[in-house]
């Protein structure tokens, strides 16, 4: 296999961290201007004792966003990726246990949520959507160097300062 | 690229950097910088979502529910699943299909009850409500439609549905939100002085007659629509759906029926 070159590594990487950045942000935002209908879509999975339902469903949209924040940013990507896959596995064994257990609903990922009419749920599509989210966030896990990040700009930073070092004691 | 060659192309870089560096023309704080500006970021964003969702989020309910006013005195009386109220010999016969957390059920009492309890207290008008369930997974924790149709059935039984009936559209918990407890629910009864068998009427909870009233409340309406589909609210007036959006409708209803 042809090892591929650094700027198309980190094009590749720029990507994946745009997108995964999208997919949060926008989820983030559609959850976090209906709070009501979030904590109708966490309380459908029927996973959480009801006490938590409101903090989870205050929590998770803030979450997005701030991870979808940072992914754009390019700042921390490595952690943020890290986080955002393990938040990942968390909704897709959400879905996969409400499919399992036969509740009809709908995952809320992207707003809305909650019950929906037997046989109109989508299981095997979110599954698939939060699946390739996931796939996203291992590569920057991997590898999270990427164009055009904050992460980039620090390092030639820190590149800069360590070789002025090595530059004054010589 | 091979190895020697990345390794040539990696010095050269680094002499590059260094030279830019001995000018002095190399940022040495960025990383404060960017620091702060993530966090400042983060914060914003953290912010602005909190303020949406509290913007946004349906509002407390009080600790006890506020009675309604009392309206015209019309006769109560269940039967079967539905709460026949009026005068049973009236030329028109108005069924009211309603489910206590649907908001266009709360817009519907908003803008007829008054005149459908008049219509029944003069006896002009039959008025047959069938309370039910169709919203219960909208609120939390899920359930309110059905308990709240429940203990409308207690509050027929125990002397105080108009008030009590007014009192729950009037001060409508919101999809998404808590709807009120069975314990508000009794206080209420107590507050409109309800007979003694309303609490624990209420207490025990009618789930099942509930879901059987709006299984049977399904296939009565859904059969007389041509789409086959049954909402909340739905009116049906001598056996035909009316169309409740044509604002004159409740008129017609009365206005034919003495002609």
């Amino acid at each position: 296999m042809p090892r591929l070159s650094r700027p198309v590594l980190d094009g590749l990487g720029i990507v994946a961290r745009l997108g995964l950045a999208a997919i949060f942000l926008v989820a983030g935002t559609l959850k976090v201007v209906d709070p009501a209908q979030t904590r109708i879509a966490v309380g459908a999975y029927e996973m959480l004792p009801p006490d938590l339902v409101g903090p989870v469903a205050t929590a998770l949209p803030l979450v997005e966003l701030a991870l979808g924040t940072l992914l754009v940013a390019g700042a921390f990507t490595r952690w943020a990726a890290l986080v955002s896959a393990v938040l990942l596995v968390v909704l897709m064994i959400g879905v996969a246990q409400a499919w399992a257990r036969g509740l009809s609903i709908d995952c809320g990922c992207f707003g809305g949520g909650g019950a929906v009419a037997r046989g109109s749920t989508r299981y095997p599509q979110e599954l698939a959507r939060d699946f390739g989210a996931w796939l996203l966030a291992l590569w920057l896990v991997v590898r999270p160097r990427t164009a055009l990040s904050l992460d980039g700009w620090l390092r030639a930073d820190q590149d800069t300062q360590r070789n002025r070092a090595g530059h004054l004691a010589t | 690229m091979g190895g020697a060659e990345r390794g040539e192309h990696k010095r050269k870089r680094q002499g590059a950097q260094a030279v830019t560096a001995a000018r002095g023309a190399g940022g040495s704080n960025r990383s404060v910088v960017a620091g702060v500006v993530i966090v400042v970021v983060l914060a914003v964003v953290v912010g602005v979502g909190l303020f949406l969702q509290n913007r946004n989020k349906p509002g407390d309910l009080p600790g006890t529910i506020p009675v309604a006013a009392a309206g015209p005195e019309y006769r109560v009386a269940v039967q079967g699943n539905t709460i026949v109220t009026g005068n049973p010999q009236a030329p028109v016969t108005i069924e009211v299909f309603e489910d206590f957390l649907c908001p266009g059920c709360g817009q519907f009492e908003k803008l007829y009850h008054q005149r459908l309890a008049q219509a029944a207290a003069d006896g002009r008008a039959k008025v047959v409500y069938n309370p039910v369930a169709i919203l219960n997974d909208l609120s939390v924790p899920a359930g309110y439609s059905s308990l709240a149709a429940g203990a409308s059935f207690c509050a027929a039984e125990a002397g105080i549905f108009p008030r009590f009936h007014d009192s729950l559209f009037a001060a409508q918990p919101v999809e998404g939100g808590p709807g009120w407890t069975s314990a508000q629910l009794q206080q209420l009864g107590r507050d409109l002085a309800a007979s003694d068998g309303f609490a624990p009427c209420v207490q025990a909870g009618a789930d099942r007659r509930v879901a059987a009233a709006t299984e049977i409340a399904r296939r009565y309406v859904s059969g007389l629509r041509p789409d086959g589909r049954f909402s909340t609210p739905s009116v049906v007036v001598n056996g035909a759906v009316v169309d409740i959006t044509d604002e004159g409708w409740l008129d017609k209803a009365l206005s034919n029926a003495r002609r």
